[in-house]
């Protein structure tokens, strides 16, 4: 586990959270299925959302050891992800913070807000490519295969359909019952669930002269049972409306977006335990 | 294009850590900070011949610094550009761009970028290169009791002592084109070996 490394871990996971549900919301402002008054209430839900990935850069600062500098890190736009990733990360932030700013002040034509939308979304697509670059180093074993994209897509789905419903039902949206986001939540769960078997498998084929993958992280079973025990009692939960035909209340959903999230927290704090390099 | 490389003799290296502590010295450097480091690769086994048992430890040494890579992975991650190769070779990080973001040391298999927790940014081996400007050795070279390090332009290196850059612990050269010779230990093994662990992982 790498606690030391807890401002990256909050800076991906807040990230992926606030862009997962972003998409969500976006896609569900362009369809045109919400009133006027659904519009403006979600809108004003939203704060959150920016307030989530605001705290996430202002995480992403603490990592550096010169912070003042920070700037610098867009120096190699082009040819290094991790300047990819900021570059992309701070453009997401702005055009979707412009588009929500000119919402709530009621500013522009819907059709400039739209496009507006649908770019932001774009972005944060890009946003999510770059970070995922981030880790594919060829010289980092544990990092380079395909289970880095599956996690931070999972967190994606997890974490950030949990808190568009959570958005959606505090801005008593008429969509907040629906019961897509529950069901895909399930199903990425259940999808999470399997791939880290895989990946727990997959770790004894990774060695270096000086290091074998599967013996990295001493408490490693107790880790994945506690984050998976988090996740299965947010995903509960998250579809108690379902079962007992009820609408979702804030009251239900804000305890099991924190479930779900301190589940993806400690999965990341697992991520990046399991650095090690080809060499020594 | 000019590139120079160490020559390093694991036949010779009895693990004396004089070139780590000169460079320590001469640059200055805190605990935990090495620009060189020596790394004691070690194994070995209880055979069973007949009725007896023999044993088949081994050790090695292997003194490295930061291998100027034709294609080094510290450079290809850097976002601020300070991790950057020189027109003579030597990969240097720029003190006063560097943002402290650890990326490099992440990315490097050999360990070179060292994060310096007081100055909050990365600092490794450069090679020494104002001592080479001036046609002086790298400290460490110098100071090697065995004279089991050499420096020079890697072609010359090369030529001398052949194009050996591969051995455990030290993973496959063919990722990062480090701009090193190594000589053998005759108890040397492979890059891909399981058979060893580190012995001193708190020296490096």
């Amino acid at each position: 586990m790498a606690w030391h490394e807890w401002p990256l871990m909050l800076f991906t996971v807040l990230a992926q959270t606030s862009v997962g549900s972003f998409l969500v919301l976006g896609g569900l402002l362009l369809s045109g299925q919400l009133s006027l008054n659904e519009e403006n209430r979600l809108h004003k839900a939203m704060f959150f959302l920016w307030a989530l990935m605001g705290l996430g850069f202002m995480a992403s600062t603490a990592h550096l050891g010169s912070p003042l500098r920070a700037m610098n890190a867009l120096n190699q736009v082009g040819s290094s992800w991790l300047s990819n990733e900021i570059f992309f990360g701070s453009l997401f932030f702005a055009a979707g913070g412009f588009y929500w700013l000119l919402s709530m002040l009621n500013k522009g034509t819907p059709q400039v807000r739209k496009m507006l939308l649908a770019a932001a979304m774009l972005i944060g697509i890009v946003f999510m490519y770059a970070m995922i670059k981030v880790y594919l180093i060829d010289t980092v074993p544990t990092w380079n295969n395909i289970f880095t994209p599956f996690g931070f897509i999972l967190t994606m789905l997890l974490s950030g359909l949990l808190f568009a419903q959570l958005l959606l039902t505090g801005a008593q949206s008429k969509q907040a019952g629906h019961k897509l986001l529950p069901v895909a939540g399930a199903i990425a769960a259940v999808v999470s669930l399997v791939v880290t078997v895989l990946q727990m498998t997959d770790l004894s084929s990774i060695n270096s002269a000086v290091t074998a993958a599967a013996g990295i992280i001493d408490n490693m079973q107790q880790l994945q049972l506690i984050r998976g025990a988090l996740m299965l009692a947010a995903l509960a939960l998250w579809f108690k409306p379902l079962i007992t035909s009820d609408k979702p209340t804030t009251l239900l959903l804000a305890p099991a977006f924190v479930l779900m999230f301190v589940s993806e927290f400690i999965a990341r704090g697992i991520f990046y335990g399991l650095h090690m390099t080809t060499g020594m | 294009m000019k590139q120079y490389g160490f020559y390093i003799d694991s036949s010779k290296c009895t693990g004396c850590k004089t070139c780590q502590l000169s460079c320590k010295d001469n640059k200055d450097l805190d605990i935990g900070v090495n620009f060189r480091r020596v790394y004691e690769y070690a194994g070995g086994d209880w055979l069973k011949e007949g009725e007896i048992y023999r044993q088949s430890v081994y050790s090695y040494y292997l003194s490295i610094a930061c291998n100027h890579c034709d294609q080094p992975a510290c450079t290809k991650v850097c976002p601020s550009g300070a991790m950057h190769k020189r027109e003579d070779g030597f990969v240097v990080v720029d003190e006063k761009t560097c943002i402290g973001c650890k990326y490099c040391s992440m990315a490097c298999p050999y360990g070179a970028p060292q994060y310096n927790e007081e100055k909050g940014h990365m600092t490794k081996c450069d090679g020494c290169f104002e001592r080479v400007e001036q046609g002086m050795q790298p400290v460490c070279v110098g100071s090697c009791p065995l004279r089991a390090l050499e420096f020079g332009p890697i072609a010359q290196l090369r030529e001398k002592y052949g194009t050996n850059a591969d051995v455990a612990p030290l993973p496959s050269s063919l990722t990062t084109k480090p701009n090193i010779v190594i000589k053998q230990n005759r108890n040397a093994r492979p890059t891909d070996d399981q058979s060893g662990h580190l012995a001193n992982p708190k020296e490096v």
